[in-house]
């Protein structure tokens, strides 16, 4: 702010408050950081003249020389001086000739003293300028502000008081000594309320050198100050060195001139600059210090917006600056080590794509640095699906952020699933909207009811709705979703029973006392789906119910009675496991196989598939009744094809043995039925097979004969989702046969949905593509069946001469 | 995680290069220590034939290092590439030596197929790099499975898939996949008494790990049709006794190699490309 002396010029001052008598007093209102050269100059021509006019032209020319403030301030105390003075010679007179001894010419005639010293005041009530003094005697500098001269009632010791209060907190939170040493004697000057003060501690700290502790610092500090700008530049000039207690001592002393807050700034400004722009040479540990000193300095410091100028620096410098510049500088720090912005970038990148762990980074490094927005964090949780959990366990993410990263996750692990739900961040009356829109799988569901002790889910679904949706023709396809849900939920085994299952596997007895268990519940289920609508009593619809593994068996006889079990299993129609079942209960009786088996309303093809799907184990029993069926077959004496490739003979009147390097059929049907045991087949004039795994929603074409009716080997296996093979029904079955460029049409290029397999290792493609290994659908015992089936594939399609090799 | 070295599959591949100059140096020195180690090579076939069929020829390994011979060594800064294959080893050879040449780290994701013949190869190989200061170039996974591919994809700038269409099929829709055909077979036959024939390359397409197709459509129109449609396939193969059929396949299938009434496996190996440009 430029104050009301600034605005006027030398002459105009003189004339308000005079000028000294003694030339030599002018020198104390010289700039202290004055042209030394100009000074100089200015007093060579003075010394050169005696008329007080040519001297006060001087001045004037000179005027860039002088702090008009302390010039004022100057003349004011001489003129108080001189009234003084006047005062004692009023006393004195008659001694003295009447001759007064003054201090100040007053240049304008009209003045007085009086007025000069009221001048004086008036022009420095605004400024804040120190007059320094040296006591003669003592050496000890003497300070009079302007403030005291303008204010008589202004008292330095309240300030004082003030000051050394404050010191002592200062002493108390970092300790003087850990601010000052940032500092040396140079900075007083901007950190003094009078820089000129300032500047005469520094060259007296400087002067009075003694002995030189090791704390002092030394080197940048004046490097930024202009040639000739101070004083005693030789003095102030880099490298000196000063004593470290007088420094401290002199501060205590002269606390009531230091603003505190400037120099406290001034001091963590160069703890943050100490490396330059050399940030990477800050230690993690040295940062972490910077933080904490800037934390206390902030606590310290009373007036937030207080600025420090400093030749140490470019520009002017504000607690927030710093404040901010060093928490940034922390963020720069991930396990101990400074990353450069691009780094930090970089890591960024190989954190949200998976490279980097997101568990190398601590919830202060993730808040501070790494934080990741919602579209990162799907990425992140794309790559590794384990990485949102760990932030939400260790509190790094916000409640607001998971609810809005859920709202865009597209997709969830079954751990994930069960994670969120566990959780609550996926609310059970949320589930059904969320499996409707394909967000939660089926997959993800059934981890859900396995691993979940306390969740019941089963509300999630009713029995009126099942029903409303099956009956309503309009909503098929939101029923097959619908169908799919509850028969997880309500008809599949409860956790407690695959536990039950699982726990007394070793039980016969045990296992088929829970299997009548399971039945009787599945049995009540259905009663309590038919109780729902007279509509549901309709053979086709119970069969149809049946089939889509809703109603049992049981349940659809008791309802229709034993025809239902002579029609499914004549037309083939009646699921292999409930044909072995029925059988052994002895509903099925080899009577009615028998006749089935005599008659022609199913092809010979039919008829085998129907044989292997029932009895298909190695055990002696089922190989006597496949035996004992196929001798019932139309024009058969002789065995057919066994499905373990080893003793497979070929079908039909010619004897030539097969090649045995070619999968058997039998091996490829059975790895594939045993995929889902709720699965169903249709079987094709043309060879083919359409399996339905209704519990993974696919349905897999496999050729198992050719046109002459021999094994075929070697065609690819398509894979379809269920979705995609309804949709492309239609063209997909061709004359009772399978429409193969379709399928090579749909599996073209990026094609979803539909998958070809070559027989190429098939048996174990099978087994990753269905991820077996990795499946909560398969308990242990059923995934080593599988892969022994699969086994099986690859085994029949070995020469046996070359086993032994 | 099986047998994955994580922390050399992250980290980059040794600075040190060839030079245009030093690959001679380099393809002399792999070539003698092929020759000195061709009984362990041999050793490790026989074990493998009890798994798999495949014979391997010491002198097959010698020609394709004669190969590279003339190639000129590209200078790329850490890039990296997962090659998923059955196994074949002069396929892991082509891929190792293209590695080198182009500078670029190689993770290998192999079927277990052919297991003892490469892990030699690959022990001979990493040697003699070791001897020209080249390390954590290649790095070698056994029994692909998606779960494992998952955990180590994100290391790598690009996947690649030579020949393997299952693994192809599985990866596709979630992952921007290159493939590149080897020995991709696709067969039709409409002939009784060529049936034989089938049966035989089938075989052996089987014990070589090639993948082969037998079609089956009930005329050479649709077999045309399908064969063309499959892109994944590189080799169509027609067993015939109909000069006109041999005409109409010769002059219809397109964009493969054809054979017919022959042995498509002339050759032990399959069509190179360069697979890691």
């Amino acid at each position: 702010m430029v104050s009301k002396i600034d605005k006027l010029s030398m002459e105009r001052i003189m004339l308000q408050v005079g000028f000294p008598y003694n030339i030599k007093e002018l020198r104390s209102a010289y700039k202290y950081n004055v042209n030394v050269d100009l000074a100089m100059e200015f007093e060579k021509k003075i010394m050169q003249t005696k008329n007080f006019k040519e001297i006060q032209q001087l001045v004037v020319q000179y005027e860039e020389i002088f702090d008009k403030s302390l010039y004022v301030l100057h003349l004011g105390r001489l003129l108080e001086k001189d009234l003084d003075s006047q005062k004692r010679q009023e006393i004195l007179t008659e001694g003295n000739n009447g001759i007064i001894k003054r201090q100040v010419i007053l240049t304008d005639p009209k003045s007085t003293v009086r007025r000069g010293i009221v001048n004086a005041k008036d022009l420095l009530k605004d400024t804040k300028v120190a007059d320094i003094g040296v006591n003669s005697e003592t050496g000890e500098i003497i300070v009079y502000t302007s403030k005291e001269f303008v204010d008589q009632t202004f008292s330095m010791k309240k300030k004082a008081e003030r000051t050394e209060k404050r010191l002592a907190q200062i002493d108390e939170k970092i300790g003087l000594d850990e601010v000052l040493k940032y500092l040396s004697p140079s900075d007083l000057i901007d950190i003094c309320e009078y820089p000129n003060l300032g500047n005469v501690l520094a060259i007296s700290l400087y002067k009075n050198k003694k002995s030189v502790k090791g704390k002092k610092v030394k080197g940048k500090n004046n490097s930024k100050r202009q040639e000739g700008e101070v004083l005693d530049d030789e003095i102030l000039k880099k490298g000196n060195v000063f004593d470290w207690n007088e420094f401290e001592d002199t501060i205590r002393k002269y606390s009531a001139y230091i603003d505190l807050d400037k120099m406290l700034l001034l001091a963590n400004s160069v703890f943050y600059n100490k490396h330059g722009n050399e940030f990477h040479n800050f230690s993690s540990e040295e940062a972490g210090e910077l933080q904490d000193f800037t934390e206390k300095i902030g606590e310290l410091i009373e007036h937030k917006k207080v600025v420090v100028s400093s030749p140490r620096f470019n520009t002017d410098v504000t607690y927030k600056v710093i404040f901010e510049s060093v928490e940034s500088l922390n963020k720069h720090f991930i396990n101990g080590r400074y990353y450069e912005y691009e780094e930090l970038a970089q890591l960024l990148e190989d954190i949200t794509n998976g490279v980097v762990p997101i568990s190398n980074i601590s919830k202060r490094e993730y808040q501070n640095t790494l934080k990741l927005n919602v579209e990162e964090l799907l990425i992140l949780d794309r790559n590794n699906p384990d990485a949102i959990q760990y932030l939400i366990d260790n509190d790094m993410l916000e409640k607001s952020e998971i609810e809005e990263f859920l709202k865009l996750k597209p997709k969830y692990t079954d751990e994930q699933a069960s994670y969120f739900i566990k959780l609550d961040f996926i609310p059970e009356n949320s589930i059904l909207d969320l499996y409707n829109s394909g967000k939660l799988t089926l997959e993800n569901l059934r981890h859900v009811k396995l691993n979940l002790e306390d969740r019941n889910l089963n509300e999630i679904v009713s029995v009126d709705r099942l029903v409303e949706l099956y009956l309503d023709s309009e909503k098929k396809e939101e029923f097959e979703k619908y169908r799919k849900l509850y028969k997880l939920l309500i008809i599949d085994e409860s956790r407690a029973e695959v536990l039950e299952r699982e726990e007394k596997k070793d039980d016969k007895q045990a296992i088929k006392e829970l299997d009548r268990r399971i039945l009787n519940r599945r049995k009540a289920i259905g009663i309590s789906i038919l109780d729902k609508s007279m509509d549901l009593l309709n053979d086709d619809y119970m069969y149809d119910l049946y089939h889509k593994g809703i109603l049992q068996i049981d349940t659809v006889i008791d309802y229709v009675g034993f025809d239902a079990v002579n029609k499914l299993f004549s037309s083939g129609e009646l699921k292999p496991i409930d044909v072995k079942r029925l059988f052994n209960d002895k509903i099925l009786t080899e009577a009615m196989l028998e006749d089935v088996f005599k008659k022609d309303d199913l092809t010979e093809t039919e008829k085998l598939i129907l044989i292997y799907s029932t009895f298909s184990s190695d055990e002696a029993k089922d190989e006597e009744m496949r035996k004992k069926l196929i001798s019932y077959m139309s024009g058969r004496t002789t065995p057919t094809a066994e499905p373990t490739g080893e003793t497979r003979e070929k079908r039909g009147e010619s004897q030539e043995p097969q090649n045995k390097n070619i999968t058997d059929p039998w091996t490829r049907w059975n790895l594939i039925s045993s995929l889902d045991k709720d699965y169903s087949q249709d079987y094709l004039k043309d060879g083919h097979i359409i399996f339905y795994l209704p519990n993974m929603s696919k349905y897999v074409i496999e050729k198992l004969y050719d046109k002459k009716n021999e094994p075929a080997y070697g065609a690819a296996t398509y894979i379809l989702d269920e979705s995609v093979f309804k949709a492309n029904e239609q063209d997909i079955l061709k004359d009772g046969g399978i429409n193969k460029s379709h399928l090579v049409a749909l599996n073209k290029g990026k094609a979803q949905g539909v998958k070809k397999l070559v027989h190429t290792g098939w048996g174990n493609a099978i087994v990753k593509y269905f991820e077996v290994e990795e499946s909560s659908r398969y308990t242990e015992e059923e995934k080593i069946e599988i892969k022994a089936n699969a086994e099986k594939v690859e085994k029949s399609k070995k020469p046996m001469t070359r086993d032994d090799d | 995680m099986e047998n994955f070295d994580m922390e050399a599959l992250k980290e980059p591949a040794s600075r040190y290069t060839l030079t245009t100059n030093s690959l001679n140096d380099f393809l002399d020195k792999l070539k003698e220590l092929f020759v000195e180690n061709s009984n362990l090579i041999m050793d490790a076939n026989k074990t493998d034939i009890k798994h798999n069929k495949k014979q391997i020829k010491v002198k097959e390994f010698i020609e394709i290092i004669e190969k590279y011979r003339k190639k000129d060594c590209v200078l790329k800064d850490d890039e990296r590439k997962i090659v998923i294959y059955r196994g074949d080893p002069y396929l892991t050879l082509h891929i190792c030596l293209q590695a080198v040449t182009q500078r670029t780290k190689v993770l290998l994701f192999q079927q277990n197929f052919m297991l003892g013949v490469n892990e030699i190869l690959l022990k001979i190989f990493n040697e003699v790099l070791e001897e020209f200061k080249i390390s954590n170039l290649i790095n070698r996974v056994e029994n692909f499975s998606v779960q494992s591919f998952e955990k180590v994809k994100n290391f790598y700038d690009e996947v690649i898939i030579i020949g393997d269409t299952t693994t192809y099929q599985m990866l596709n829709d979630d992952n921007d996949v290159k493939f590149y055909p080897y020995n991709n077979i696709a067969l039709y036959c409409n002939s009784d008494e060529l049936e034989k024939l089938q049966e035989a390359i089938y075989i052996y397409a089987n014990e070589n790990e090639y993948e082969i197709e037998i079609i089956y459509a009930d005329d050479l129109n649709e077999a045309i049709e399908l064969i063309n449609g499959d892109e994944q396939k590189s080799i169509a193969v027609l067993l015939t006794k109909t000069d006109d059929d041999k005409e109409k396949f010769f002059y219809e299938i397109k964009n493969k190699e054809i054979f017919v009434n022959e042995n498509p496996f002339k050759k032990e190996v399959g069509k190179i490309y360069n697979y890691l440009k």
